[in-house]
């Protein structure tokens, strides 16, 4: 089912092959990193799953990018 | 966030996995150090599951996965502070799971073993293979062993897991 999942520090390690596998069973998958740009974009690149850049460690970071995230959800889904 | 709601709809599935380490012994560790694995590790799982757990709820549905570690549940030398935040992991998890199950809201952990990821790469060479040593299936996980325990935890059907931990280390810790 189309649901929308979310993956803090999902663009390198586990959590990038956790993006791939929740992607890969028709989840609709967005990765947070905090820091490094050109592994994400990579990442992106590779995969098409959608990326995003905030500490996760940061509460009012995490306020914003989860609603940045879900616009951004909203924008794929309409395209 | 209700027009954000309206038009897409809620994170429904989340999987708190950021992690750092900043190790050292207690007479190294510094404060600094403890107050940012403390934060990436713990603390994201509370900012996530604070911003998200409230449109679960609403909707009745929701798949929390949170990462734990194999250091959290055994204690790792000159890992003091990443050993607590795991731990706490776990604790999080099951206190949550409680406040969750009335709502369709799923809360469980992962404890991995040792996963052949850069974090377990940065690990002294020889103190690797006396940990590979001591793993009854003789590998590193890989880091497809540990996402295929978040497919399963996360599936629409999972309705009755929560609260649990599912340690994924090649046997080297059971309980």
């Amino acid at each position: 089912m189309e649901r929308i999942a979310l993956i803090t520090g999902g663009t390198r390690g586990i959590g990038a092959e956790v993006s791939r596998a929740l992607k890969q069973a028709g989840r609709i998958v967005v990765a947070s990193y905090v820091g490094n740009d050109s592994v994400a974009q990579q990442f992106h690149e590779e995969t098409g799953i959608r990326v995003m850049k905030f500490d996760a460690g940061d509460f009012a970071a995490c306020e914003r990018g989860w609603t940045r995230s879900t616009k951004r959800s909203a924008r794929s889904r309409s395209s | 966030m209700d027009e954000i709601h309206e038009a897409v709809g809620p994170i429904e599935i989340l999987v708190n996995n950021a992690g750092i380490t900043q190790d050292a012994t207690l007479a190294g560790l510094t404060r600094d150090m403890w107050d940012a694995v403390i934060d990436t590790n713990l603390g994201s799982c509370f900012n996530l599951c604070k911003v998200t757990f409230d449109r679960m709820r609403k909707r009745a549905f929701g798949r929390i996965v949170n990462i734990g570690s194999i250091n959290g549940q055994t204690g790792a030398y000159g890992q003091v502070n990443y050993a607590a935040a795991k731990a706490g992991i776990h604790g999080f998890t099951k206190a949550l799971a409680q406040e969750g199950a009335r709502f369709g809201i799923t809360v469980n952990a992962i404890a991995p073993g040792y996963v052949d990821t850069d974090m377990v790469r940065a690990v002294r060479e020889d103190v690797l293979q006396k940990i590979i040593a001591r793993i009854p299936m003789k590998r590193l996980g890989v880091a497809h062993d540990i996402a295929r325990g978040v497919v399963f935890l996360t599936a629409d059907d999972a309705d009755f897991i929560t609260g649990s931990t599912l340690s994924i280390n090649g046997g080297q810790h059971m309980y």
